[in-house]
């Protein structure tokens, strides 16, 4: 009498892969960072001398509305000297991103510029390069 | 007689569909995360306040009204566009001056000027090595413009 073996098929453990999975989620959610500017509505400028910049700390940005936001939050102009220079003066990096909507007139814009410099911040002026 | 034997009702939860679920989520995250790169142009500003006056003696100044840009501190300085800009800028060498002064670049323009070509200017003196010295109008209306310096070069 022949007795057939009976072949066990090869099983490979897969109950960890859920936690591995878990593992991957919570590294991506911790690592992403949420884009807190998506709301803003406003055109970059354009131009052909400009090169990819390091991301700064602090960020002032002025939309198609003219309103100034310091962090993301609503500003003032004569609030954002010194909100800049609180944010800056232990900072080792004093740059400070600069996004202006293309289209507001120089009144508009010209005092943002000012204030910033009289917080002695180093202006990083932020656009998009020019299509080739 | 036989013994009757409650059926113990299981309370497990399936969690085979767990590793599916994940998998599927970081497949979105994957799929959705978006690279942010930021470019632009820092700008070298000098520090201190000066008469636009003082500043004008043998200071480049670039000039814009409206659409055009004068080389030039006046209206009737020539019309250039931002591509001979570019080679003036660059023919005038400024990355190679030791002095700071002479890298100075004074940029004057009418309130009606878009920031979008104002950019362009910016970028273009800061990208050929100029140091920018933007001029501020006198609020109070005194009649005297004075040349703004901001922050550290």
């Amino acid at each position: 009498m022949i007795r057939r073996r009976k072949r066990k098929p090869p099983v490979i453990p897969i109950a960890s892969m859920g936690d591995i999975a878990f593992l991957l989620i919570i590294f991506f959610m911790l690592t992403s960072n949420f884009m807190k500017n998506r709301s803003i509505e406003l055109e970059e400028p354009t131009s052909a001398d400009i090169q990819e910049v390091k991301k700064t700390q602090v960020s002032v940005t002025v939309d198609r509305d003219c309103v100034l936001r310091l962090q993301g939050e609503v500003c003032d102009l004569e609030m954002l000297e010194g909100g800049v220079n609180a944010l800056t003066k232990d900072a080792d990096d004093k740059r400070v991103q600069l996004k202006i909507d293309k289209n507001l007139t120089k009144e508009e814009y010209i005092g943002v510029f000012l204030a910033l410099s009289r917080a002695n911040a180093k202006i990083v002026l932020v656009g998009q390069p020019e299509a080739e | 007689m036989k013994s009757k034997r409650r059926l113990q009702l299981t309370t497990e939860i399936d969690v085979g569909a767990f590793s599916d679920i994940a998998f599927l989520l970081i497949i979105f995250f994957i799929l959705t995360t978006s690279i942010i790169r930021i470019s632009g142009q820092q700008l070298d500003l000098p520090t201190g306040e000066q008469s636009k006056e003082k500043q004008k003696e043998n200071t480049l100044t670039i000039y814009i009204n409206g659409a055009r840009i004068h080389y030039g501190e006046a209206d009737n300085a020539p019309v250039v566009s931002l591509l001979e800009l570019r080679t003036r800028l660059l023919e005038a060498d400024l990355k190679n001056k030791l002095d700071s002064k002479e890298r100075m670049v004074i940029l004057d323009s009418t309130k009606d000027v878009v920031y979008d070509l104002y950019f362009q200017v910016v970028s273009t003196i800061s990208n050929a090595g100029g140091i920018l010295a933007l001029v501020e109008e006198d609020v109070k209306g005194s009649g005297e413009e004075k040349g703004q310096h901001d922050s550290a070069s």
